[in-house]
């Protein structure tokens, strides 16, 4: 193996391109692991514990851009290297063509624009808060999509966007949609009457993505996963829920959150229930019953939220959803399943690319098959030693710190490397029943994740098949028909892969159990 | 102060340039900003000039 590496002096780029230039070199022949990166001090250390710091890259600073592959020979380096030039060339040139006015600052930005009402901020997040802070006092509302924000710095911004009359989306906020425009990570979706505040990115684009296909959608007012800590207080989720209330285009509202701190959700639920507008809470996990005495109604999943506001938006009432399809069907695409997997394969393995998907999932797996073992438990002690290696039943959040910035590689939404190894692995071990997986459609994600998934479950089957055992996949898509990347398309291409595709995740969690359970949780399915 | 904003969001991307992509192609209105760590990427330098600029 070889390493060789390139210093671009004074070439700074965003994280995003970087990532998308690195994830094409690494699909080049040849190529085992390519790094481009801004040459700060925490990437170069992970250089060096990656064991491809070069000297050259040891000279480089924080202003400067590292190329870094490693070969198996110096040309299928120096090939990368060059189309990692030639990519970046090209989009000079673009911009060039294009001649659009690109500002050097927020402030001449604004200068520029004097009538625009919202920054969005993706810089790194030790440099976040000052944008946020400038945006603020230049009177505007402000969506930070960085995290490594601090909670000081977020309760600081939020408090001086309260005292303004200013949204402050995030930190670490993937998703908004302000009628009907899509920010950050965001599916394309039906305007309508439904408006949603979320503490959660993938939540927000599940429950949007599933109201899409029916009454469609307003806004999606995104908070960050802090928002309803006890230390901020749910500023911002208020204000939304504020926001909607006065919103002539919004009758009825979706709050969705991991369970707040009980002083939060008693404040929340109380405001929430003077808006005087239809309303569905959905605390991942939490209590329904303090939604129900406020007057509001309580939802277990992402797509029983979506489903019951869908009903009263219709005027009918909210019920749940187990399964779309009818029983005899979901009984028969389950039999199918295990009736060909053998009496040593026992557990799930749940592969996600969407932290609030791989925490449902497991709230639904856990009471129907027991403990989930994972790299973020619903319980400590379910914790797995090492993210690496699954035990029993387990679920993985591989857009977790680390398995991205933590080792320098991007997040599994626009990557998937990592999660492709997984699945092999995860298909090499004889006590694997079922694979379950979720795919993240959207502006911002991977443009084509069914296409990078399906070789490889294919290949995952394969794995299985030589060893005599058949390996069930169970997926679900979150998207819409107006993604760039199709919602029919991408399942039809998972499907083609064997895979068994599901509406939702919740669904597509349930299946996972029912097969594993050779059908026995098909009981406790229907009576919940 | 939010309803102009829901009416109709008037954006600064201040970053990633696949978000203002992505802001275009929906025709958004949408300007970049082509940001760069200030004073060369030191906290400590952005901090002190921080501080001038406010005195």
């Amino acid at each position: 193996m070889v390493t060789k590496s390139r210093v671009c002096k004074g070439e700074y780029r965003d994280s995003i391109f970087l990532m998308r230039i690195s994830q094409q070199l690494g699909s080049l022949d040849g190529v085992q692991q390519t790094s481009v990166i801004m040459a700060t001090d925490a990437n170069k250390e992970l250089l060096r514990d990656a064991g491809t710091f070069t000297d050259e890259v040891a000279r480089a600073g924080p202003n400067d851009l590292a190329i870094v592959v490693d070969a198996v020979s110096p040309e299928r380096a120096e090939e990368a290297i060059s189309k990692a030039m030639e990519m970046m060339a090209e989009a000079v040139k673009e911009r060039a063509e294009e001649a659009e006015a690109v500002y050097k600052t927020l402030d001449s930005a604004a200068g520029a624009s004097p009538d625009s009402n919202l920054v969005l901020i993706s810089v790194p997040g030790a440099f976040a808060a000052r944008e946020a802070e400038r945006a603020l006092e230049l009177g505007k509302h402000v969506m930070i999509f960085s995290d490594g924000v601090s909670v000081e710095d977020e309760i600081r911004l939020k408090r001086l966007g309260k005292e303004k009359g200013m949204l402050v989306m995030g930190p670490d906020c993937g998703t908004a949609i302000i009628n009907g425009i899509g920010l950050g990570f965001a599916n394309v979706v039906k305007r309508g009457p439904v408006g949603v505040v979320a503490a959660s990115g993938t939540g927000a684009q599940e429950v949007a993505s599933l109201i899409s296909a029916g009454p469609g959608i307003s806004h999606v007012i995104g908070t960050g996963g802090r928002d309803l800590s006890d230390e901020v207080g749910g500023i911002t989720m208020l204000m939304g829920l504020r926001a909607l209330a006065a919103d002539p285009e919004t009758e009825t509202i979706v709050l969705i959150s991991k369970p707040p701190s009980p002083e939060v959700a008693k404040r929340v639920l109380k405001a929430a229930s003077e808006v005087g507008k239809p309303t569905v809470v959905n605390f991942l996990g939490g209590d329904p019953k303090i939604i129900e005495e406020a007057g509001l109604t309580p939802a277990i999943t992402l797509e029983d939220a979506a489903a019951k506001v869908i009903a009263l938006q219709r005027g009918g009432k909210p019920r749940s959803v187990t399964f779309s399809a009818d029983s005899d069907e979901i009984k028969k695409t389950a039999e199918r399943e295990y009736g060909k997997i053998q009496p040593h394969q026992r557990y799930i393995r749940g592969i996600y690319s969407g932290g609030t998907f791989c925490s449902e999932a497991m709230l639904i797996a856990r009471d129907l098959v027991g403990d989930v073992y994972s790299n973020v438990p619903l319980k400590p002690e379910l914790k797995l030693e090492d993210s690496n290696t699954s035990k029993e039943h387990t679920f993985v959040d591989m857009g977790e710190d680390e398995f991205t910035v933590e080792i320098g590689k991007p997040h599994p939404m626009i990557y998937h490397e990592l999660r492709q190894k997984r699945i092999l692995q995860e298909a090499s071990d004889p006590e694997t029943a079922v694979l379950l997986l979720d795919a993240v459609l959207g502006y911002g994600a991977h443009e084509d994740p069914a296409g990078a998934l399906a070789p490889t479950l294919r290949e995952a089957k394969k794995i299985a098949g030589k060893e005599e055992r058949y390996l069930p996949v169970i997926a679900s898509v979150c998207g819409t028909l107006q993604d760039p990347q199709n919602l029919t398309a991408q399942e039809k291409k998972l499907k083609d892969a064997g895979v068994v595709l599901m509406p939702s995740n919740a669904q597509a969690a349930r299946m996972a159990a029912l097969i594993v359970t050779r059908g026995g949780a098909w009981n406790k399915i229907v009576r919940r | 102060m939010t309803v102009e904003l829901l009416r109709k969001p008037k954006i600064i991307n201040v970053g990633a340039r696949n978000f203002h992509d992505s802001l275009k192609a929906q025709g958004a209105d949408s300007v970049h900003v082509d940001w760069r760590p200030p004073a060369g990427g030191d906290r400590e330098m952005v901090a002190l000039l921080d501080k001038l600029k406010k005195i």
